[in-house]
C-alpha cells in the first residue's frame, strides 16, 4: 500500500485545503454559533486535571463549526482526547479574534480562529474552554 | 567495547564528580537512574556523537545512547579523571539501556580504577530534585514530538526552546530554592508554534513562562492572582529574571 511521507501528506493537505475553498460552498460563520477544538491529553492536561493555556496558543487555531459536525464526528480516531465549545461571539469580541469557515475535504466544518494569542488571551480562551468541556481528556 | 567510548565532557560549574571503588556490587534495584538528569543525559549524548570515534559510536548506538534516545537509556555510567580547572576532561561512558545485558556494564565497571558518580554540585531535597526531574524529563521528551502531534496543524518542537527551557529550569529552581518557595507545582507544555509554556501554580498566585521556538528564543511571563494580572510582553527578550518570578508567588 503506497503511504505519502509526511510531507507530502501536508502539501496534499494544503493544496485540498486551496481546491476546498473553491469547489466547497463556505458558510458565514455567526456571532451564535460555537467551535470544538480538541484537546492533547498528554501533553496539554496538567496532573491536578486543568488543561493547560498553551492548548490555545496557536495563533491559526483549528477548530470545528459545531453546526456542521457532531462530537462523534470531531472525536473520531482520536481516543482520550478532550473536547471544548468556544462561542465565536465570545472569540471575536472579548479576545479579539476572526472565526473563519476554511472546510476540507475531510471534514466540512473546519474553521481557524485567527489572531496573536498573547498570555492574557490565551487566559481568557482556557477559562471558556474549561466552562465548556464537552469530552474531559484523559491520558492514556 | 562500550567501555572504550571516551568523551570530552565540558567543564560545568553546575555540576560535581564524585569518585568512589568501583567495588561496588551493582543490582537492578542500585541503579542510580535518578543521578543524571536528562539534561545532563542530553549534553552526554551530545558529546558522545561529536567526539567518540565512529566505531564506538555505533555501539553506544545499539544501547540507545545516541538519536537522543533517552527514553531507552536505564542507567549511564561515567568514570575517568576530572579536574574543575581543566576547561575539557576525558571520560569513559557506559551506557546501559533496557534490552542491554546487566552483567557485562557491571564487569566493565568492575575493570576501571574508579567510577564518577554524576551529581548536582549543590544536591537538592529528594522531593524537589524529583520535581525538577520530572520537568526535565518532561521537556527533553518534546523533541520527540512529530508534526501535528496535537492533532492539529503544530509545528514541532524547536531545538533551541528545549535547551532555553531546561537553562530556565535550571535558573528557575535555583531562584525558587533561594527565596524558599513553599508550595508550588510544575508543568512543561509544548506550543503548536514550536515554542515551550512553563507553568508554575502556588495556591494563590499562577505563573506561565512562555518561550517561542526561533533564534531569538524570546521569553514572556504572565502572573495572575486575586482577579488582578501581570504580562511582561516580550520585553526581556531571550532573557528572564528568574528572581523576580520567584517573588511573584508570594503576590496576595
Amino acid at each position: 500500500m503506497f503511504l505519502p511521507s509526511k510531507s507530502l501528506r501536508r502539501k496534499l493537505d494544503a493544496l485540498s485545503e486551496n481546491i476546498a475553498s473553491f469547489v466547497l460552498i463556505k458558510t458565514t460563520i455567526h456571532d451564535n454559533d460555537n467551535v470544538h477544538r480538541r484537546i492533547d491529553p498528554v501533553n496539554h492536561l496538567k496532573p491536578n486535571g486543568d488543561i493547560s493555556s498553551a492548548a490555545y496558543s496557536d495563533p491559526s487555531m483549528s477548530t470545528d463549526l459545531e453546526r456542521l459536525t457532531t462530537i462523534e464526528k470531531t472525536m473520531k480516531g482520536y481516543v482520550g482526547f478532550g473536547l471544548v465549545s468556544l462561542p465565536v461571539a465570545f472569540l471575536k469580541e472579548e479576545c479579539s479574534q476572526e472565526v473563519r469557515h476554511r472546510p476540507l475535504f475531510c471534514n466540512r466544518a473546519h474553521s481557524l480562529v485567527v489572531g496573536k494569542k498573547k498570555n492574557r488571551i490565551k487566559q481568557l480562551i482556557k477559562q471558556m474552554g474549561n466552562r465548556n468541556i464537552l469530552v474531559k481528556p484523559s491520558p492514556k | 567495547m562500550i567501555s572504550d567510548a571516551v568523551i570530552k565532557a565540558s567543564n560545568s560549574e553546575r555540576l560535581r564528580f564524585e569518585e568512589y571503588k568501583a567495588t561496588t556490587e551493582l543490582s537492578d534495584s542500585s541503579f542510580p537512574v535518578q543521578l543524571i538528569s536528562p539534561k545532563d543525559l542530553m549534553l552526554i549524548a551530545n558529546h558522545i556523537q561529536e567526539s567518540v570515534p565512529r566505531e564506538i559510536q555505533k555501539n553506544l548506538q545499539e544501547v540507545g545512547a545516541l538519536n537522543k534516545d533517552l527514553e531507552g537509556i536505564l542507567w549511564l555510567q561515567i568514570f575517568g579523571e576530572y579536574d574543575l580547572n581543566k576547561a575539557e576532561n576525558l571520560w569513559t561512558a557506559v551506557a546501559v539501556s533496557k534490552t542491554s545485558d546487566t552483567e557485562t556494564i557491571t564487569s566493565d565497571a568492575a575493570s576501571s580504577n574508579s567510577i564518577a558518580r554524576f551529581q548536582h554540585e549543590k544536591p537538592i531535597d529528594g522531593p524537589v530534585y524529583l520535581k525538577k526531574f520530572d520537568l526535565e524529563k518532561n521537556i527533553v521528551r518534546f523533541s520527540h514530538l512529530e508534526e501535528g502531534w496535537d492533532s492539529y496543524e503544530a509545528n514541532k518542537i524547536d531545538e533551541v526552546a528545549i535547551q532555553r527551557a531546561l537553562d530556565l529550569v535550571d535558573s528557575l529552581f535555583f531562584s525558587l530554592r533561594k527565596r524558599n518557595v513553599p508550595e508550588v507545582s510544575l508543568f512543561a507544555a509544548p506550543m503548536a508554534s514550536g515554542g515551550i509554556q512553563i507553568e508554575l501554580d502556588s495556591p494563590h498566585v499562577a505563573v506561565e513562562i512562555e518561550i517561542e521556538p526561533n533564534e531569538t528564543g524570546k521569553v514572556s511571563y504572565y502572573a495572575q492572582w486575586s482577579g488582578k494580572y501581570i504580562d511582561n510582553g516580550y520585553r526581556g527578550g531571550p532573557f528572564v529574571n528568574t528572581a523576580s518570578i520567584a517573588n511573584l508567588l508570594f503576590l496576595t
